[in-house]
């Protein structure tokens, strides 16, 4: 099946996105920590490309703001001069303008933080969260369904009712349940474990069932019946003849279940509960946004919150292509090679 | 003539399925022994019983004795589709190569089965080789772990007749090679042609046991009448 438009777009997105994480600090223009003060709340800066005679240029500029304390207490910014400032290589990034002037491409948040560096330097975290709690609880629910499906009887009873225990319960009840029964008091990267485990734990439920379901088919097969009649060992069958057939479905299941991880993250971070500051992930920048007036007044600091929802987006679009893409390959019996 | 099996008041059962047996019979060594019945009658079952595929099954009961005398890793067994029996998503080389067997055993038991390596590609995957291609191919693949028994459970049922020919030339071969084998069909001429003993199964029970010109000349019971009686005959309009 060839993919769609909608698939590259999805795609082109989500690798830009994982590299511009993985180098955050050579395209991030400010440290993500560092605070500006005196521009708090600065809305998005415009990159201009003709300038007011109406000349065009090939390198966009900006120009430098200043902020103004308005009559109702709120700050506006208004361009001190029609000084231009190119956009240019910066000190410690690829983008940045001459200082005195700031680039805020998405804004700055309450405490004069650049949401375009803190988004960036955010998606490490939440990018693989996402990934990595999806793959543990695929891991994890391959295993558990695989050793069900296999093997059948009492283990196949216990292990299924236990995951049909965890998809039972409802999985914010869980997750909060989970991550209150644990201390709260840890540091940065225990926290990202502890997340990471706790979503794995809410998500493997659903994959072990499905996965039982396709070993019973499978070890029926005769191919599997050929190995067990060389007496190859179980471990080997499951992982050389049984897991490979398993592999579009595991695909399919990880780029779904991959947007439900970073919602489960942002939404612990929301409540105080995920990672906390100094350290960065969507789900925290998104705290910014819980007061009302903040958000009437300053709404980019939701852009946080835009790009956990393209992400989302992105990832089912690359699921349900790859979904429809073996469905499609199921019926014409096509070997992939 | 030492016995390599001896099965004894066997009977096989599901919870909910089909009950086969009991059922008694032995295969000696280097002797070409026939299980014959319509489908449905367990000769299957039995198969997976003696290579001890079975434990694998579901709810399955094993009851009555089968002694072997020889190890598991001395049977092997040629399955019923070869279509089905090899993975799908691997390369028929790199399946071959997981029987741990020798670069120079693999091209010699090609060569007896009359699939050198000239004529495959061992980068080709199980699609891309004929029915004939692939039953030779199992069945070499069945022969290169040096078996004392081999199993086949109707191993022409998917072929033309000329194929079919050409794998009962083959298993004379083998049998000539001192290997005993389980031939399990619902083709009596088959049968008749290669084996020296045969068992006729209906309904899941032995209901006659002897050479294929006893069963041939003096049939005893009804079903293995009605076998004969079905047996094909060149008629000219």
């Amino acid at each position: 099946m060839k993919h769609g438009f909608l698939f590259w777009c999805a795609t082109l997105f989500l690798g830009g996105l994982i590299l511009s994480a993985c180098f955050a600090d050579r395209i991030a223009p400010y440290d993500p920590n560092l605070e500006n003060r005196t521009q708090a709340l600065h809305p998005p800066t415009l990159l201009h490309f003709w300038d007011e005679k109406g000349r065009f240029h090939k390198r966009p500029f900006i120009y430098p703001t200043q902020g103004v304390f308005e009559a109702n207490m709120t700050r506006s910014y208004d361009a001190i001069h029609k000084k231009k400032c190119f956009l240019r290589r910066g000190t410690r990034a690829l983008l940045g303008v001459q200082s005195p002037a700031r680039l805020y491409l998405l804004g700055t948040d309450s405490r004069g933080r650049d949401i375009f560096s803190r988004i960036l330097y955010g998606a490490r975290v939440s990018l693989s969260i996402g990934i990595f709690g999806a793959f543990v609880a695929v891991a994890f629910g391959f295993f558990v369904g695989a050793l069900a499906g296999y093997f059948g009887g009492w283990l196949d009873h216990l292990l299924m009712r236990v995951a049909e225990f965890f998809i039972m319960i409802p999985a914010l009840y869980l997750l909060l349940a989970l991550r209150s029964a644990l201390p709260p008091t840890l540091d940065s990267f225990q926290v990202y474990l502890l997340i990471v485990l706790i979503l794995s734990a809410i998500g493997w439920g659903g994959v072990a069932r499905v996965i039982r379901g396709m070993v019973l088919s499978l070890r029926e097969r005769e191919f599997v019946q050929a190995a067990q009649v060389l007496g190859r060992k179980t471990p080997e069958i499951l992982m050389r003849h049984i897991l490979p057939h398993t592999f579009g479905y595991l695909a399919v299941i990880v780029s779904i279940s991959i947007p439900s991880y970073i919602f489960g993250e942002s939404f612990l971070s929301v409540l105080g509960l995920g990672i906390q500051e100094p350290a960065i992930s969507w789900g925290n920048l998104l705290m910014e946004s819980l007061s009302y007036s903040v958000v009437r007044f300053h709404p980019w600091v939701l852009y946080p919150g835009l790009a956990i929802f393209l992400t989302a987006l992105c990832f089912n679009i690359v699921g349900d292509h790859l979904k429809a893409s073996q469905v499609s390959e199921d019926k014409t019996g096509e070997i992939p090679s | 003539m030492s016995v390599l099996m001896d099965v004894k008041d066997l009977v096989l059962s599901y919870p909910k399925g089909p009950r086969f047996g009991p059922m008694s019979f032995e295969i000696r060594e280097g002797e070409a022994f026939a299980l014959v019945g319509e489908s449905g009658a367990g000769k299957t079952t039995v198969a997976f019983a003696l290579t001890n595929v079975l434990r694998f099954k579901r709810g399955k009961r094993i009851n009555g004795k089968i002694n072997r005398h020889c190890s598991y890793k001395e049977i092997s067994y040629v399955p019923q589709d070869p279509a089905a029996a090899l993975d799908p998503l691997f390369t028929i080389g790199s399946q071959i190569r997981e029987l741990g067997c020798s670069e120079v055993a693999i091209r010699d038991v090609l060569e007896k089965v009359r699939l050198p390596l000239e004529n495959i590609s061992l980068q080709s995957y199980p699609h891309e080789l004929s029915g004939g291609m692939l039953q030779r191919l199992l069945i070499a693949m069945a022969l290169v772990r040096k078996p004392k028994l081999l199993i086949a459970d109707e191993p022409t049922s998917s072929l033309d007749v000329i194929h079919q020919a050409e794998i009962m030339k083959l298993f004379r071969a083998v049998h000539a090679e001192g290997i005993a084998i389980l031939f399990i069909t619902h083709h009596l001429p088959l049968a008749m042609a290669l084996c020296s003993r045969m068992a006729v199964l209906f309904e899941g029970k032995i209901v006659e046991t002897g050479t294929p010109q006893m069963i041939f000349q003096t049939p005893q019971h009804e079903f293995t009448k009605r076998l004969l009686a079905a047996v094909p005959m060149l008629e000219v309009a």
